[in-house]
């Protein structure tokens, strides 16, 4: 399942290993993407746990089970809150 | 062994009075003690204050309150309601006690049923208190989330909720806000406004800002507490604030790692070492963590730490045992891992040791599977496993420990298999279970020096337990048997587990002797052990064995017995009372007690589950069957007939051994319908020469019934029925089993009457009678008809012609006793004039004749005596012996008596 996670601010790179081994991007809007395959859902619900537990803001999600998305202007990418 | 620091999970954290005062949130939740309000909660991120806020608030209202922090361990719901069950003991030591008790349990029991009794006992406490779950997100278990949901609908009025939390629990919140029920405290209200900001870090580190920092400060970290707290620790001994604050607000870094690095950094480089270091545990205290830092005063780290407000709080009294912020935790963690990564596993192994040494075995199993010492974790886990399956019942942590081990590992080890099989078989899990008791067995056999008689012997107890649910009773009984020779004295629990079993497989084939023996010994064992439900197990089937085999005055010991469990504390909401209530009433049945025995049948079907326990409730509805026929009372026999046969359906257990399908053919013989009758043969497959097991043993003497009663049509049945009997006889005394005995015998004894062998016939029926006559045992005659009546009569008649006869006999009152049961009982059995005067124990004398006889046409004493010419005295005299011989109290029953005996 590949995924793609938006949160506001920047995360270090060397944090990767604490959110699934997503690829950490910060970005010139001043958020965060996360970025790359993960095992399932289950690993998703535990990369939202950690985002959640270290109060960080989660401006979007999107994943797909087939193919890799264009990082922005998806039409399955959802809108958090 | 130690408990798994039970206390620091039920320590209040104190308010510190270097902390800021939130009175505008304090005040909303003292006003939910006067409301209507049952459920508070903090709903937020972490660090945002919520556990802060409660102490504060705890320490300001003058109510109890009971706190329990929750963690990951506390998805297994046993676990979880002990420790809410503890908490509550805060409140009111006698909160819970039963409710305790059946949670340690080693079997489970519906969750809901316990809790009612929590429920009753939390509503008797007078006061208002409060109990609260922190960190109640851990909780990811289904079963707890509606085991708390159950309690909170009836929460007694006193009580309120407290439930912190960062993510909304699976409870049901929208019923709870729409009755005004519910308080939430969100993110948005817990956050810092500017001027408690303001305090906030003035408190911490006694810096006035100006409201500008402030300002930049609270929007920066959008007033979350943890996010300030850091900044405080950052900008202590920083020159100049106003660069400090500059730098952070115009950063984009996540908070916690731009400020955890600030902090950090600042720290001497041991310091730091110790911070990353200690990271890996969930709680900390002084000794431990100098063995993971070499630093000898570690104590006094954690104490400077937690003065300086770096997110170490202690979770006891005496400040032994402390924890980190979860955030701050996990910020250390992570640095450990880029710094030290190399080391996380020494630390690992380190600490795992330093909590096995000191007899915290659970802490030691999990740092063990944290760096997969799968070995460690497994003698571990075999080490800890007889505590956590029969003192705590937590089947589930147990599985998920095991489930974290190889495969490889627990099928070399047969001991873990073993403990993996049992687990299985507790949580309901039948076939693991059985696959996982191969694979023990396997191992065994290929490591056979290492292996003790020990881990044998519950190999074997675990076979006969699995085999005994298969019905393979054979392979139980030799299990079972083997068990107990290899288990030592001190596998206490172990023999007990085996006895049972062996127990109940032997009482399943009917060997009463081994069953008698053995089930006394598991009540022996269970009591020593203190396993009410072990206790229950064997109580259950020894007294059902005694009372159906007719050993009434044992059966009714063992009832006693268990009724001296039943006001323990702890078993009083366990269903032994519905369990001794049905047997008291099988026994007073039998004894033809019939009004005294309703009553207990009527309060049995009240007090059975019908789903814990459907066989003692179908026995108690037989039993009501039977009554109400002996009574006479047919559409009431029928209605609970109809009762049964409706509950056997649902219940779904009309292919167990229930004594109910053998009831439904003899029905149809005492209707009369003895072509039915025979179809019901049919449809069960009874032939005279198959193969005689115990449990089909009711069947057998239906079909010996019904050849009996169909032999005027066919003179060859009396022979089948003979032959048969013959073998069910040879078969119950080389067992042992009254019960079985008497029935067959009696049964002989008709069959051999009708084919005119008399003699034979008493003989056989002598022989029953003598068997049971300690027992005083009446409707298990009763119950054979009116044919019984003359056979008795013959017994009773031929004892009086041998008086000098020495063999036993039974006594001509026994035999009266019988006789007058089965004419008074206003049974359709019509009994032959000739034969009903004979049922008096002592014949009237002829001058008592004539008085009886004056008495029934309504005479006075008086008049009786001028009548006789005899003093008024005598003639009272006699009207008395007359009562006493007829068992009547007033001359309307000695005339009714009189007629009905055939007298006049």
């Amino acid at each position: 399942m590949y995924c793609e996670i938006f949160i506001k601010g920047y995360i270090p790179a060397d944090w990767s290993d604490w959110f699934g081994s997503l690829q950490i991007t910060n970005l010139s809007s001043g958020d965060a993407m996360l970025a790359g395959e993960l095992p399932d859902q289950a690993a998703l619900f535990g990369v939202l746990n950690h985002i959640h537990s270290m109060n960080l803001q989660l401006q979007t999600l999107t994943t797909s089970n087939d193919q890799r998305l264009e990082s922005s202007g998806s039409d399955n990418r959802h809108q958090s809150q | 062994m130690q408990t798994p620091l039970l206390f620091t999970k039920l320590y209040i954290p104190p308010f510190l009075p270097s902390r800021v005062s939130r009175p505008r949130l304090t005040e909303r939740l003292t006003e939910s003690i006067y409301t209507g309000i049952k459920l508070l909660l903090l709903a937020a991120p972490a660090g945002s204050g919520k556990s802060a806020l409660l102490s504060e608030w705890l320490a300001q209202i003058p109510v109890k309150a009971a706190w329990l922090s929750l963690d990951e361990g506390d998805t297994d719901p046993i676990r979880f309601w002990d420790y809410f069950v503890a908490a509550l003991q805060q409140i009111d030591t006698r909160i819970g006690q039963d409710a305790l008790a059946l949670f340690h349990e080693p079997t489970p029991l519906p969750i809901q049923s316990i809790l009612v009794s929590l429920i009753n006992d939390m509503g008797a406490t007078q006061e208002p208190f409060v109990l609260v779950l922190d960190d109640y997100h851990v909780v990811n278990s289904p079963a707890i989330h509606e085991g708390l949901a159950f309690l909170l609908d009836p929460l007694p009025p006193m009580m309120r909720l407290v439930v912190t939390t960062r993510t909304d629990p699976p409870l049901p919140l929208a019923r709870l806000r729409a009755r005004s029920e519910l308080l939430e405290l969100r993110a948005s209200d817990l956050q810092f406004s500017a001027s408690e900001s303001a305090q906030f870090v003035s408190r911490l580190i006694g810096v006035e800002l100006t409201d500008e920092l402030v300002n930049a400060l609270k929007t920066r970290t959008e007033g979350w507490a943890a996010g300030l707290q850091l900044a405080a620790l950052a900008l202590r001994g920083h020159n100049n604030p106003d660069e400090f604050i500059d730098n952070f607000a115009g950063t984009n870094r996540f908070i916690v790692d731009y400020l955890g690095d600030e902090v950090l950094d600042k720290q001497p480089v041991a310091l730091q070492q110790f911070l990353m270091r200690t990271s890996i545990l969930g709680q900390l205290n002084g000794e431990l963590c100098a063995t993971l830092t070499d630093q000898p005063d570690a104590q006094g780290v954690l104490e400077t730490l937690e003065r300086n407000n770096y997110f170490v709080h202690p979770v006891d009294d005496k400040r032994r045992w402390y924890r980190y912020h979860q955030l701050f935790r996990d910020f250390l963690q992570h640095r450990l891992e880029q710094r030290e990564g190399e080391q996380v596993q020494d630390l690992h192994k380190r600490a795992s040791v330093w909590f096995e040494q000191h007899g915290y075995i659970e802490e030691a199993i999990r740092h063990a599977l944290a760096i997969g010492d799968h070995t460690r974790a497994g003698e571990l886990i075999e080490s800890i496993a007889d505590y956590m399956i029969w003192r705590r019942a937590e089947h589930y942590r147990l599985l998920e420990w095991l489930g974290a081990l190889p495969e490889a590992l627990i099928r070399s080890r047969p001991k873990l298999a073993l403990y993996h099989a049992w687990t299985f078989y507790l949580t309901t899990r039948r076939e693991a279970a059985i696959e996982r008791a191969q694979a023990a067995e396997q191992a065994l056999e290929h490591d056979g020096s290492s292996q003790d008689a020990n881990v044998r012997g519950m190999l074997y107890a675990v076979q006969s337990t699995l085999t005994g649910i298969q019905q393979d009773f054979e392979t139980a009984l030799r299990t079972g048997r083997m068990a107990l020779e290899h288990l030592p004295g001190s596998e206490i629990i172990w023999r007990c587990m085996a006895a049972i079993n062996l127990g109940v497989s032997s009482a399943a084939v009917g060997e009463m002797g081994e069953a008698v023996r053995t089930l006394n010994y598991a009540m022996e064992l269970s009591q020593e052990i203190g396993s009410a439900f072990a206790l229950l197990s064997a109580f259950w089937h020894l007294a059902t064995l005694q009372t159906t085999q007719l050993h009434l005055r044992d059966a009714e010991r063992t009832c006693y017995q268990g009724q001296a469990v039943a006001v323990t504390p702890g078993i009083r909401r366990f269903p032994v009372s519905g369990f001794i209530n049905v047997l008291l009433a099988e026994i007073l049945l039998e004894r033809n007690q019939l009004a005294e025995a309703e009553p207990y049948f009527l309060e049995g079907t009240q007090q059975i589950n019908p789903e814990g326990n459907p066989m003692a409730l179908l026995r108690c509805y037989l039993g009501l069957v039977r009554l109400k026929r002996l009574q006479n009372d047919l559409s009431g026999s029928d209605e609970w007939f109809r009762r049964a046969e409706q509950f056997e359906h649902v219940s779904r257990i009309h292919n167990r051994a229930s004594g109910f399908g053998a009831y439904r053919g003899w029905r149809l013989i005492q209707e009369g319908d003895l072509a039915t009758a025979w179809r019901w043969v049919e449809e069960n497959r009874l032939g005279l020469d198959n193969d005689l097991s115990y449990h089909r043993e009711p069947y057998y003497l239906v079909l010996a019934r019904l050849l009996i009663a169909s032999a005027q049509s066919n003179p060859d049945h009396l022979s089948g029925a003979l032959r048969l009997l013959n073998r069910m006889i040879e078969r119950a005394s080389s067992s042992g089993r009254t019960g079985s005995l008497v029935r067959a015998l009696s049964l002989q004894a008709l069959a051999l009457d009708d084919a005119g062998e008399s003699e034979a016939a008493i003989e056989s029926m002598k022989q029953a009678l003598v068997l049971v006559e300690p027992e005083q045992c009446i409707t298990t005659f009763a119950d054979e008809g009116p044919s019984m009546v003359p056979l008795l009569q013959k017994v009773l008649q031929s004892q009086q012609r041998a008086a000098h006869d020495n063999r036993p006999r039974p006594s001509p009152e026994y035999l009266a006793t019988i006789l007058t049961a089965m004419g008074t009982q206003g049974s359709p059995i019509l009994v032959p004039a000739k034969y009903r005067s004979a049922m008096l124990v002592e014949q009237l004398s002829e001058r008592e004749l004539e008085v009886l006889r004056l008495l029934s046409q309504g005479l006075s004493s008086n008049e009786i005596a001028a009548r006789l010419v005899i003093s008024v005295e005598t003639a009272r005299k006699h009207i008395k012996n007359i009562y006493g011989k007829l068992d009547v109290h007033s001359q309307f029953e000695a005339a009714r008596r009189a007629q009905e005996i055939g007298l006049f």
